[in-house]
């Protein structure tokens, strides 16, 4: 037989008619012969049955009415909010987004002269001018960019790789030397091509 | 037609609620209808016995459909539809009663200002009715004081359990517990109930019971 504390702590689930039948006919004995148990047993289910049983209020008559004015409202409303949100989002953040522009077109700059190699116009020239060129080691020569102001490079070796000849009407035979490794790119293809200038002779063979 | 302007098909009564927040989110209005309708009266009810304010209560149930209408185009079905917008709701009634905590009258106040406002029934109708109804009624306010001054973490699922009706598993589910916290803080939620009506409940009363 239960004694009273562990009758105690089943009551709220005997209550609710959650203990399985042995445990419950056992709470149910211990109930028929215990009055402080029993007294105990009638407030919890006073209370669990006020609980179940508390006055319902009713939803207003135009309940479903004013859900679709909120809803129709909030819709219409939320168009114009995004818009307003981003427009309100510059307004108080100008400098941020100035700041930010120039940020960006800078790192367009960079991104494109940095993955060519090549050098924006108006860049620091490529040679290096004065004692420190001169004090390049023999078959190599001093060199800037945009990215190191003092570059060792060797010479390159050339090689003949246009020759043009117009037998008709010239005397001259005019030779172009490219760089061997160097690929030019269209904007400084001239710094690479040094024109030179041979005698020929009259049959247009050269000297 | 309904007040939305959707059809109001009788079929849709037939529907699940999961059906029915599907076509929701397809734009069939009426199908948002039936949903309201469904569950007007338990969401309107469940916020009323958290706050306390009827005002309250209705501005929080409306709102709770809302949130539900916004959501349907992207329902999935992670849980059961109740229990989601029971969630709604709860957390909804939360952040209203910490928004408003200087404002907020205790219960028995509203009652009072419910009653002016007759939206409950007055004292007159009370005595007309049955002792027993008056019995019950009393009952019903002593209680409604009780549950106003348990701290909400007692509150909320003493509310969902014991007045609304839940299982234990769904009230675990809405207020994001497991079920033995859950057990534990109704069974002392009760506790604490029956501990504040008990001086004013008629022995006879109870032995009626």
């Amino acid at each position: 037989m239960l004694n009273c504390e562990n009758t105690k702590e089943l009551l709220w689930a005997y209550c609710e008619g959650s203990l399985d039948s042995e445990t419950s006919g056992r709470v149910k004995r211990h109930i028929a012969a215990c009055a402080s148990c029993a007294r105990e047993h009638r407030a919890m289910a006073a209370t669990l049955g006020g609980l179940k049983n508390l006055e319902r209020i009713e939803p207003s008559d135009d309940f479903l009415g004013r859900v679709w004015q909120r809803i129709d409202e909030r819709e219409a409303a939320r168009g114009f909010l995004g818009l307003g949100i981003f427009l309100g989002w510059l307004r108080a953040n100008r400098t941020v987004v100035v700041a930010g522009g120039l940020a960006f077109v800078m790192a367009l700059v960079g991104v494109r002269y940095g993955l060519d190699g090549s050098r924006p116009p108006g860049a620091p020239g490529v040679h290096v001018a004065g004692e420190r060129e001169s004090a390049a080691p023999a078959g190599m020569r001093a060199e800037s960019d945009y990215r190191d102001d003092y570059i060792l490079r060797d010479i390159p070796e050339t090689t003949p790789v246009v020759s043009g000849f117009d037998a008709g009407s010239q005397d001259t035979i005019e030779t172009r030397f490219i760089t061997r490794d160097v690929v030019p790119s269209v904007p400084y293809a001239n710094e690479y091509i040094q024109p030179v200038v041979q005698p020929v002779a009259d049959d247009g063979s050269a000297f | 037609m309904t007040r939305s302007g959707g059809e109001d098909s009788p079929h849709k009564k037939q529907l699940s609620d999961e059906e029915l927040m599907l076509l929701t989110g397809q734009g069939d209005r009426g199908a948002f209808d039936e949903i309201v309708r469904r569950y007007s009266s338990r969401m309107v009810n469940v916020a009323y016995k958290m706050t306390g304010d009827r005002d309250l209560a209705e501005d929080v149930a409306q709102e709770t459909f809302y949130r539900a209408y916004r959501s349907a185009a992207t329902y999935k079905q992670i849980a059961k539809f109740s229990t989601w917008l029971y969630t709604i709701a709860i957390n909804l009634c939360r952040n209203e009663l910490r928004r408003r905590k200087h404002k907020f009258y205790s219960l028995e106040e509203m009652a009072e200002r419910d009653e002016e406002a007759g939206v409950r029934v007055n004292i007159e109708d009370e005595k007309a009715k049955p002792d027993r109804d008056v019995e019950q009624r009393e009952l019903g306010r002593l209680i409604m004081q009780a549950i106003d001054k348990l701290p909400e973490k007692f509150r909320q699922p003493l509310v969902l359990r014991d007045v609304e009706g839940l299982s234990y598993e769904e009230t675990g589910e809405i207020l994001n517990l497991p079920e033995g916290t859950v057990k534990s803080r109704i069974n002392r939620a009760r506790q604490r109930v029956k501990e504040m009506i008990e001086p004013y409940i008629d022995t006879s009363f109870i032995e009626g019971n």
